[in-house]
């Protein structure tokens, strides 16, 4: 079940209402109803996926218990690592076998020996990576006695699959989501309307924003052979939108969601197009998953406490994994392995956390120097996402170098008006909301309702006006 | 909570509102009848004005291509309808289609599509019952597919609002293939037949063999038709030889599942209607005006040359008003 779609229209309302009137006074009840709508989404896709779901719950749930109840260490590390590797290895299995496998037989075939491996044959479970990490935050935590082991089954089952976070995130962290789902919620009329106001946003980023720029740039990454270099840059600018539209817009409408049923779930984008350097884009970019890399890899190999070399390792080794978390694919890790490139000199003169501050804080337009650097910064993502977005590799060198080949200066042979124009105006209003949890959380807040319900009206038909067939979010497939 | 409740619903009144408003103004001043699958007006037209026994063929635009009606007609001295519009109806409006208008006496040939779906597009269902009431019992009512459809008509009415405008003004006339007046008054598509064809063929593909559910469906038809003392055949649709070859193992094997289970007389093999890829037009199932000549020779052959069709004819014609 999409969020874009009319399913989706119908299932949130019904557990929506369910979940206020009929399930109020049991939070019991409640936490049952949420589980049973998590597995019936999940189902939509393929029910056979929910076993898969169901026994990774299983596992960290009773692996959780026996850590805790361990009387030596020995055998909570027993546990602790059958629980790793378990998870790990259907991730491993799923994800990345057929790549391995893959790129092996490949370079057996560089050096003449031909083998003709055995591949699966089966679809990636949709937010294996999601819920593999939720799970395995959760025994981190424990084993590292920083939380205690859940004993309400139903309670730590909504925590790995509540709906709106199920298949792309959010990341949560227990220490975050399981405290909210053991405490009763009351509704909260203010944060329902912002919930409200937050999917809708997130509709229009991906509907408007995303799936319009994703036509042209489809267009001219399946065909770059035949278009100039300034075509090329055209086309990388635009999957720079589609992937932020598309992710983002997801996460808000996650977010909305969420806040509709009581419960915040952690910030996802805090406006990374805006960034002044790649230290503070990834502090903007996927949070939830840039600080689970944080706190449950570089933290724990060290972090910046062993000095400069140290520090220069884990950042390598953290962007990598981040890339091949992506996908089974060496345009991930190239993507991931460039990005830790970028940082580098932030993370040798220590000056990565030189941008803490919302760029232009309580003014209207940025400095000079801060314009520059946003510029730069976004180009050097731009450029980064296009072997993020290319077939393979040797598809993103000749992208790459059929933008260097004489033909950068030229008129573009592509020249959307209106979606350009779309994306001028769609930056406009996240800049001028920049401060804000998303764009629009404060927009005319404070006018009078009929004012206020034009926008929203407005904001409405642009989505229908745009919208055609249900769209797949780029992030299902990692 | 009630307020919540209270702001949403007046809200969604008002985009409701909104949208009836929109989609009047949008909407085209009289609804196109002279789209594609209007020719089933006519084609039900024909047969309200004829008697039993008459010969319907149905199935989908493999029979609208690919069939000279009129000479049917004289060689068999007996009334002919070519039911066939398109197969994206599904094979379950097709049968649904004929059980509402077949009549004791009538012989009722059949070529489906292979391993055509039984459900078929609700798009082109609607379609078809927009320009044909009687349609809607062809097919269950789908909410959500009628929102669907809704939805996404007001839409392309927005887009092409202005442009529907500049075009009324400069419409050109000539008749496009794909119209109601691309049929003759059998029911067969003429307008193909002196055009040049398309470099390729559309609808190119692979088939996955499995057990056709359709087998049974056509099962209960013959049954119902039985009922009705209407005699039914099945002749397999003509492919192009390419696709024929690449298909031909799956396109066996359904055969030979037909022949076990199907209670309806086969008339001819799969390959009997295999023809040059120079014979199509368009889509590997519709052939040009060569192929449809070709087609209807064979056919006719093979009619004159099947027995139990020849009684059945026979018993039909001596009924025939002298």
């Amino acid at each position: 079940m999409l969020f874009n779609s009319l399913n989706f229209a119908i299932f949130l309302p019904i557990v929506f209402l369910l979940y206020w009137f009929a399930t109020k006074k049991d939070l019991r009840l409640q936490n049952i109803l949420l589980l049973i709508s998590s597995y019936f989404f999940y189902a939509c896709w393929d029910w056979r996926f929910l076993f898969l779901l169901i026994f990774s719950t299983l596992l960290d749930y009773f692996t959780g218990i026996k850590m805790s109840d361990a009387k030596n260490q020995n055998i909570k590390k027993f546990w602790f690592w059958l629980s790793i590797c378990i998870n790990l290895g259907f991730l491993g299995v799923f994800k990345y076998y057929n790549f391995f496998v893959e790129s092996f037989a490949n370079a057996l075939d560089n050096i003449g020996v031909n083998v003709n491996p055995w591949t699966l044959k089966v679809i990636l479970p949709v937010g294996i990576s999601f819920y593999t990490f939720h799970g395995l935050s959760y025994v981190i935590d424990i084993y590292k006695d920083r939380i205690k082991a859940e004993k309400n089954f139903i309670d730590y089952s909504v925590f790995v699959s509540f709906f709106p976070l199920l298949v792309a995130g959010p990341i949560e962290r227990a220490t975050h989501l399981l405290p909210q789902i053991q405490k009763k919620r009351t509704f909260d009329y203010t944060k329902a309307v912002d919930g409200l106001r937050q999917i809708l946003w997130g509709l229009f980023k991906k509907v408007v924003i995303a799936d319009q720029c994703a036509v042209y740039a489809n267009q001219i990454f399946n065909n770059s052979a035949d278009y100039s270099g300034s075509t090329l840059v055209l086309g990388a600018i635009f999957f720079t939108f589609q992937i932020y539209g598309d992710f983002s817009g997801y996460s808000d409408i996650a977010l909305g969601t969420a806040r509709l049923f009581g419960i915040e779930l952690l910030r996802n984008f805090a406006f990374p197009y805006f960034s002044r350097d790649i230290a503070e884009f990834w502090r903007r970019w996927h949070i939830s998953l840039s600080t689970w890399f944080r706190d449950y890899l570089y933290i724990p190999l060290g972090g910046s406490k062993g000095g400069t070399w140290m520090k220069v390792r884990n950042t390598f080794i953290i962007f990598i994994v981040s890339g091949f978390w992506h996908g089974a694919n060496w345009t991930f890790i190239v993507w991931g392995l460039l990005n830790a490139l970028y940082i580098m000199p932030s993370i040798i003169f220590n000056t990565n956390r030189n941008n803490l501050e919302i760029v232009a804080k309580g003014k209207n337009l940025p400095n000079i120097k801060d314009l520059f650097s946003i510029g730069i910064t976004f180009g050097l993502t731009v450029f980064a996402w296009i072997f993020f977005r290319a077939e393979n590799l040797s598809h993103a060198v000749q992208y790459i170098s059929q933008i260097f080949s004489g033909t950068l200066l030229s008129v573009p042979s592509v020249r959307p008006k209106t979606l350009i124009i779309m994306l001028l105006i769609f930056m406009l209003i996240e800049w001028f909301g920049r401060e804000n949890q998303y764009a629009i959380s404060n927009l005319c807040i404070k006018w009078y309702r009929p004012f206020r319900w034009t926008i929203y009206c407005i904001i409405i038909f642009f989505i229908f006006y745009f919208s055609g067939e249900e769209q797949q979010f780029i992030y299902f497939q990692f | 909570m009630k307020k919540f409740i209270y702001s949403v619903i007046v809200f969604s009144l008002l985009i409701a509102t909104i949208y009836t408003i929109i989609s009047l103004i949008v909407k085209p001043e009289s609804m196109a009848t002279n789209d594609y699958m209007a020719a089933i007006i006519d084609k039900h037209n024909r047969i309200d004005q004829l008697n039993s026994p008459k010969i319907i063929f149905a199935g989908g635009s493999n029979l609208a291509f690919g069939l000279n009606s009129e000479e049917i007609e004289d060689e068999l001295s007996v009334p002919v309808v070519n039911l066939g519009l398109h197969a994206g109806l599904g094979l379950n409006f097709i049968l649904n289609e004929l059980k509402s208008i077949i009549k004791s006496g009538d012989v009722v040939f059949l070529s489906i599509e292979y391993f055509l779906d039984s459900d078929g597009t609700y798009k082109l269902k609607k379609e078809t019952s927009n320009n044909y009431k009687e349609a809607q019992k062809y097919y269950t009512f789908d909410l959500r597919n009628e929102i669907l459809i809704n939805i996404d008509e007001t839409r392309n009415n927005i887009k092409s609002y202005k442009k529907t405008k500049k075009i009324a003004s400069n419409s050109k006339p000539e008749i496009e293939i794909y119209s109601r007046k691309a049929f003759n008054k059998h029911g067969d598509v003429i307008a193909h037949c002196e055009k040049t064809p398309p470099k390729e063929l559309n609808d190119r593909g692979i088939f996955t063999y499995r057990y056709w559910s359709g087998i049974d469906e056509l099962n209960d038809f013959y049954s119902y038709a039985k009922s009705k003392n209407v005699e039914v055949f099945f002749i397999y649709p003509n492919l192009p030889i390419t696709e024929f070859k690449k298909n031909q193992e799956v396109i066996s094997k359904l055969s030979i599942d037909l022949a076990n289970n199907l209670k309806i007389e086969i008339l001819n093999r799969p390959s009997d209607f295999v023809f040059p890829d120079s014979l199509f037009f368009d889509t590997v199932y519709h052939l040009n005006g060569k192929g449809r000549e070709l087609r209807t020779k064979k056919l006719i052959e093979l009619i004159k040359k099947s027995t139990n069709v020849q009684q059945a004819l026979e018993k039909k014609a001596d009924s025939l008003p002298k």
